[in-house]
């Protein structure tokens, strides 16, 4: 399903199940609406705009008779859900829930100097764990070909050793995983060459970056210097990288087993979403700015919480708001703040997915790297 | 006995610009929580709830209207009927727009505004709810304790009287006679923001409500443990809203989202610091789980965690809690809300600290560095360093953010601020807003890397001014000396008097040393004191300024000296009105001319007869105010008024000795800045340095003016025992001797030795002078005429209490609120600048071949941004502003000259015919193509700036191009944005026409300013730029050069401010190709 198609009774019928499934509780949806919805959720609004749009402030949104519509339907057409998870949505309310879902129960929350400033009432524990989840996110960057092109998220799982997607690994050597069905194998002919390249020529190399969004200053910034593995069955490979002082202590942690049960528990992605005019297609322009600061391809660092809808195996379903972009970004239990898991694909409002790493943490890489899983 | 309470909160004003989005919710929180079932608070049966919510917004709880009338009657029912008899307590919660009395103390009382008010000049000149009136007849009125919290001046919209047209107590306070009697109501105030600033709306709350809201429900606030019970304390609320709200700040700031400074501040009227507020029982009292995790893994099994309970007061440990080792899931704790520290230590590595304000569950990581080996004594390892595990006793001593014996060496680094006036008052800040440290004319403080720190520098003479401090490795040595504007007019004069001015500075002195940053009444103050020596001694430059020696003034007498300053030569000083005399009887004065500043300052000088008298001043933009003048024999009592650059008016007080050298002084010193010091910490509650009163007090001789602000300060600080005991005579009997005749001195005497005859003394005596002493007296003779069953003091005409700096305008924060635009033909005859005219005369008018249509393309506004270019649709043909770099190339922003196609033209692309630059004076010129783009792109948080776009004309305009700065615009720089304004649907007509005398129509304006923010492809300003001003030069005003090109504003909360492409930016792109245009 794609954003603002929603129209035909299977379409239908699964929007309201999904948002039933991401909204609030009763209770949680009472407390952060109360008495003025339209008015909390402006000021939910009016709260986080700043953050992505940069130095302005937002025009009058109280002003704005098509986002007071907006919010209203969104308010109203989430009563509705909660009389009854089946009920049926109109494409303006499916439309609306977006926002909802957007604003308050699935953000995507743009990270500014290194911290995470407009948090939602709704996620009080996110803001809890603030100071955690900064330390963690210093240890999370843009994975970037040489021209600084963004291709997807990697973050330090052992002093100078990167984890990534198999899949972003082969981007960064110009093998699209999207449109080449024999990516998987290309790879593993492609992968000694970059190797060898990027040891040898230093200009070659792809860039690790940490900040905030692409900054003109190399500062902090790592490279790339080869491929240590790609792992045959899981989207799941490790980098060497070079130039990041210290890297020790970005090391995120991985986790032996999630906090509780992994379906019940709370979880964040640190990653590089990168939003697009085609993802948002549908949404109101004014929301799109305010969500996201327009579509203008700028990739910006962002925290995406979220839980846990499925496992397979050792495929773990998520619902975190990801983009492209995301690929690679780690999975951290919120109450741990110890990595479960590496996302590596989604599709938007159905699920997304996430390899769950502390099912294979016997697997031999692991081992062979010294990676320990506590 | 139950409580009663009233509660209002305004969101819906007639005048629809004044509205606003959380007052009524907030007042809807608290008057759920004063009503809260078992609190043993107030009943909905004692609740008045009035409220103005938005139309269609519904509330559940039954209220009434806020209007002017209802809440009249509702204060009415308390001060005059006694509603409150039988209750216990008595609760006032306020939101929404308030006006500050101009000249009361910090914590004055404001004008409420409720929702029935259009006109607020009308609403101020008529019938205000003066809050100042209804809370002193409160205190004779039960209940016993009466509370009071104030959310107000949440951004009222701009008026010249809204904050003059008030008034502010009087009384004659010998009228109180003792006879015996009933008990008077205790108060508590506590105002979210200080006289004169504004305060905030941030979401879905008033900033100031959500940590007061926290704070009643027992989050965060440190609770006395009380018989089982947990006890808040008035004093202790004030301390954690105070805290909340500065680091609520801090954070807006760090967001890019600065809002104006806002620091809550409490009253008390026979209410303790210390008395009881609130009381938890034990299941009431809200906890939280604090979840600590340990890293790195291999300290996990060494390590144990112990937690500190602080008393916030004292910083002292009052519990201990451990956990571990090990600590291989971190350590739980299940505490109340408040504050804790939580030390962490395993052996081989250094110990880890942290100060923790709990208010819901949070976790905290540990991240734990291995331990170096210490060289020296430290060769015994963790016991030699007193950091044995368990053993944290020396981390406890240190504050929160300095950096203490815990924080790892790589942790550390020092913050080091100087000045070069050794006079400048320099204080640091953490996050939380807790002051570190402070000292004058340099501060030295080790710190913790990486976090925000704010500074706050007070040169003498000025307001403070704020900056930020981080730092990210080693010694971040800091400058703080931003540069004062004197203005044009002052400069000339002082220049006359070979008085020299350094960068923006004055240095007036001729004998003692330091830098001296001058303002009108500082100058006027040094030329009041230096008329005080005789022809052949020091201070003879300052003597030539003119004013007046006052010829044949004897030690027996008492004298009275006015001078009125206009910095700005605005025929200012010729609508002022000066009248003498004794209280109710005050005479018109005619001001005679300073002779060394022609038309900048005037005088007047006579006698005060036995008794005190008052001087009254009033005129334009300072309402007819009453300064108390009190008689004492040798001293000439000197008030100053003064109109300073930018339009704030402050009044100045000294007490100089008739003849100094007779009383033994040490010479012409510099006196007057020491007397302008303590004036302002006295006003800004600023405890003394360690050492500071006592060396203060060993310089003799200090005049007794200086001696009574030195004893209020003291008596704060609960250290008036210095006052009787150090010295002989004491400090008290010093003061008396000098000066009998000075109120204060009684009244400090009465306050330091707990004298009622003292205070009897000191209401005969007149008026104190400080505002410390004016409450004590107020309270002294309210007390007694409650006592006596008299009448209160009640006011009878407006007089100014207190401080001797009072801001007589809307202060800094609504400064643009004011005119602020300055036509361009009235530059031209004005002394500004040469490089400013010349790029006043650079700039032009852009106009396009149709009518302003809408922009698209690239060239349009990036989504969000509120480019400053005409409306659509707009019946003119302007699209913008542009500035000409060369006679035949203009720069601008790709919006201007994209305007009205459907993209922008690109690089070397030919503009339609129709295009045109208009410079005024006949000097017009065809746009022919656009020679270039910029390309650079945005950094962080600057996405929104668009795309500057270099254009040749077709022929020389005859106008040199204007000079560029490339380097990085500095915070706090003083600019000029140009450009040609019109009407702007963005902003109130209103505050337009204020802004601009009129709605403007396309003329070229000035519009003064100054930076707040600097990012890589932003600068940020408050400065009341318009739609068309799009493409215009922001010029920097100590040089003269233009640092950007302006792109957009916005208008928020009554402050307008605007952004521009810093040239910086775009130095390595655009600096060669204008250097080759120049040829």
């Amino acid at each position: 399903m794609q954003r603002g198609k929603a129209g035909g009774g299977m379409a239908q019928q699964h929007d309201a199940e999904w948002f039933a499934r991401l909204l609030p509780s009763n209770e949680q949806l009472d407390e952060l609406l109360g008495d003025d919805p339209t008015a909390a959720l402006l000021g939910v609004a009016r709260d986080r705009a700043p953050v992505e749009m940069g130095v302005e402030r937002p025009p009058d949104l109280e002003r704005d008779p098509e986002l007071q519509r907006l919010f209203e339907l969104a308010s109203t057409a989430a009563r509705k859900l909660q009389a009854t998870t089946t009920a049926a949505l109109s494409p303006d309310e499916v439309q609306a829930l977006h926002a909802l879902v957007h604003l308050v129960a699935r953000p995507a929350l743009r990270v500014r100097d290194g911290d995470v400033p407009a948090i939602p009432a709704s996620w009080q524990r996110l803001e809890g764990a603030r100071s955690v989840i900064t330390v963690r996110l210093r240890g999370i960057g843009r994975l970037d070909t040489p021209e600084r092109a963004s291709m997807g998220t990697g973050w330090f799982i052992a002093p100078d050793l990167l984890a990534t997607n198999n899949h972003v690994v082969a981007a960064l050597c110009g093998i699209s995983a999207h449109h080449n069905p024999r990516w998987r194998e290309d790879l593993d002919q492609a992968a000694p060459v970059h190797d060898r390249r990027w040891k040898a020529q230093p200009s070659s190399r792809p860039v690790w970056d940490p900040g905030d969004a692409p900054a003109p200053s190399d500062a902090g910034v790592g490279r790339v210097t080869g491929i240590r593995m790609t792992h045959p069955q899981h989207d799941l490979a490790f980098l060497d990288v070079e130039g990041v002082q210290d890297s020790g202590r970005l090391v995120l942690p991985l986790a032996s087993a999630p906090s509780g049960e992994p379906i019940a528990v709370n979880y964040y992605l640190g990653g590089y979403p990168v939003v697009t005019a085609h993802q948002t297609a549908g949404l109101h322009p004014a929301l799109v700015d305010l969500l996201f600061g327009g579509t203008d391809q700028i990739v910006h660092k962002r925290v995406s919480p979220g839980g846990l809808i499925g496992l397979v195996s050792a495929d773990a379903q998520h619902d975190a708001s990801t983009l492209g972009g995301s690929s690679g970004s780690p999975v951290i239990d919120l109450t741990t703040h110890r990595v479960v898991g590496i996302h590596y694909s989604g599709v938007y409002g159905q699920r997304n997915h996430a390899v769950a790493l502390w099912t294979v943490n016997d697997d031999a890489v692991f081992r062979d790297f010294g990676i320990r899983f506590t | 006995m139950t409580d009663h309470a009233i509660v209002i909160g305004i969101d819906d004003y007639a005048n629809a610009d004044w509205r606003l989005q959380a007052a009524v919710r907030d007042a809807v929180a608290f008057a759920k929580w004063v009503t809260a079932p078992d609190a043993g608070r107030a009943t909905p049966g004692t609740l008045t709830l009035l409220l103005s919510p938005a139309p269609g917004r519904d509330v559940d709880l039954p209220f009434v209207r806020a209007t002017r009338a209802a809440i009249a009657d509702t204060l009415s029912d308390y001060t005059l009927d006694a509603k409150g008899d039988g209750a216990d307590r008595l609760w006032v919660f306020y939101a929404g727009h308030a006006v500050h009395q101009a000249g009361g103390g910090l914590d004055a009382y404001p004008v409420l505004v409720p929702e029935d008010v259009i006109d607020l000049r009308r609403y101020l000149w008529d019938q205000p709810l003066e809050l100042s009136k209804y809370v002193p007849a409160l205190q004779l009125q039960p209940p016993v304790q009466q509370l009071f919290f104030i959310d107000a001046c949440r951004g009222i919209a701009d008026s010249d009287d809204a904050v003059t047209a008030t008034t502010v107590l009087h009384f004659d306070i010998a009228k109180s006679d003792d006879v015996g009697g009933r008990v008077h109501a205790r108060q508590a105030a506590f105002h979210a923001t200080t006289a004169g600033r504004l305060a905030n709306e941030v979401g879905l709350h008033g900033l100031f409500s959500r940590a007061l809201l926290q704070g009643l429900g027992g989050l965060g606030p440190t609770l006395r443990d009380e018989g089982g019970d947990w006890v808040l304390t008035f004093g202790e609320l004030a301390r954690f809203v105070a805290g909340r709200v500065a680091a609520a700040q801090e954070d807006l700031r760090t967001q890019g989202r600065p809002a104006p400074t806002q620091v809550p501040e409490p009253s008390m009227f026979g209410f303790a610091e210390g008395a009881t507020l609130l009381r938890f029982t034990p299941a009431q009292v809200p906890r939280a789980r604090l979840h600590l995790l340990v890293e790195p893994g291999d300290a996990q099994e060494l390590a144990g965690a112990s937690l500190r309970v602080l008393n916030s007061l004292t910083g002292e440990p009052e519990q201990q809690q451990r956990q571990g080792p090990p600590l291989a899931k971190g350590a739980q704790w299940r505490l109340l809300c408040r504050q804790h520290r939580v030390v962490v230590d395993a052996d081989g590595f250094e110990p880890w600290a942290k100060l923790v304000d709990l208010v819901a569950d949070t976790t905290e990581l540990a991240t734990l560095d291995p331990q170096r080996v210490r060289s020296g004594a430290g060769a015994g390892g963790l016991e030699a360093a007193g950091t044995r595990a368990g053993d944290t006793a020396d981390a406890d001593t240190a504050d929160a953010d300095t950096a203490d014996a815990a924080t790892a060496e790589h942790e550390r680094g020092r913050i080091s601020a100087r000045s070069a006036d050794p006079l400048t008052l320099i204080e640091l800040f953490d996050s939380t807003g807790s002051r570190l440290a402070r000292g004058y004319g340099s501060l030295d403080h080790e710190v913790r890397r990486e976090r925000p720190y704010r500074l706050r520098v007070t040169p003498p003479g000025h307001d403070p001014i704020q900056r930020q401090a981080y730092v990210t490795s080693g010694t971040e040595e800091i400058d703080v000396d931003g540069r004062v504007m004197l203005s044009p007019p002052l400069v000339t004069a002082l220049t006359a008097a070979h008085i020299s001015t350094i960068g923006g500075r004055s240095d007036a002195s001729e004998v003692f040393d330091g830098w001296a940053a001058a303002s009108m009444g500082a100058v006027l103050a040094w030329g009041a004191w230096a008329a005080r020596f005789p022809d052949n001694d020091h201070g003879q430059r300052l003597r030539s300024l003119g004013v007046d020696p006052i010829a044949g003034a004897t030690t027996d007498r008492a004298y009275v000296q006015v001078l009125v300053g206009d910095a700005e030569r605005r025929d200012w000083l010729g609508q002022i009105d000066v009248a003498f005399g004794p209280p109710g009887a005050e005479r018109p004065r005619g001001l005679r001319p300073v002779l060394g500043l022609p038309g900048l300052a005037g005088q007047w000088t006579g006698a005060v007869p036995d008794g005190g008298a008052a001087v009254v001043v009033a005129g334009p933009d300072l309402h007819r105010t009453g300064l108390p003048v009190p008689a004492v024999q040798g001293y000439v009592a000197v008030v100053i008024v003064a109109a300073e650059p930018g339009g704030q008016i402050e009044i100045h007080r000294y007490l100089h000795p008739v003849d100094p050298t007779g009383h033994g002084h040490p010479g012409f010193t510099d006196l007057v800045r020491h007397q302008e010091l303590s004036w302002r910490g006295l006003e800004q509650q600023q405890s003394f340095l360690p050492g500071e009163a006592e060396r203060l007090l060993a310089d003799e001789p200090l005049d007794p003016l200086s001696l009574a602000i030195i004893g209020y300060r003291l008596v704060r600080e609960g250290r008036a025992d210095l006052l009787t005991r150090a010295g002989s005579p004491s400090v008290i009997e010093r003061m008396l001797a000098l000066a009998p005749g000075l109120p204060d001195a009684h009244v400090v005497a009465a306050l330091a030795q707990a004298a009622d005859t003292a205070m009897l003394r000191a209401a005969e005596a007149g008026t104190p002078l400080v505002a410390d002493g004016y409450s004590a007296l107020f309270e002294a003779a309210t007390q007694r005429a409650a006592a006596t069953g008299l009448p209160p003091p009640t006011p009878d005409r407006p007089l100014i209490q207190g401080s001797a700096w009072t801001l007589l305008d809307a202060g800094h924060d609504v400064a643009t609120a004011r005119p602020p635009a300055i036509a361009a033909d009235a530059i031209s005859a004005s002394p500004w600048d040469e490089q400013v005219r010349a790029a006043l005369a650079a700039t032009g008018r852009i106009s396009s071949p149709g009518a302003g249509g809408t922009a698209t393309g690239p060239g349009a506004p990036a989504p969000g941004t509120t480019p400053d270019v005409p409306a659509p649709g707009a019946a003119i043909m302007a699209t913008g502003s542009a500035v000409l770099v060369t006679p035949d190339v203009l720069a601008t922003t790709e919006q201007v000259v994209g305007a009205g196609q459907r993209q922008a033209p690109s690089g070397g692309a030919p503009l339609p015919p129709g295009w045109a630059a208009d410079f005024g004076g006949g000097r017009r010129a065809a746009l022919r193509r656009v020679l270039h783009h910029t390309t650079a792109s945005p950094g962080v948080g600057a996405d929104t700036a668009p795309r500057l776009a270099l254009v040749a004309l077709d022929a020389p305009t005859g106008v040199q191009g204007v000079e560029f700065d490339w380097t990085r615009p500095r915070v706090g720089a003083r600019i000029a944005v140009i450009g040609h304004s019109y009407r702007d649907p963005r902003i109130p007509v209103t505050a337009l026409e204020d802004a601009f005398g009129n709605v403007p129509r396309g003329e070229k304006f000035v519009v003064p300013g100054e930076i707040v923010q600097v990012q890589p492809g932003t600068v940020r300003y408050e400065a009341f730029t318009t739609a068309g001003m799009a493409g215009g030069p922001v010029v920097e005003l100590d040089s003269g050069l233009v640092i950007g090109i302006h792109f957009g504003g916005e208008f928020t909360d009554g402050v307008k401010y605007g952004f521009a492409v810093p040239m910086a930016f775009l130095q390595h792109e655009l600096r060669p190709l204008i250097e080759r245009l120049r040829g």
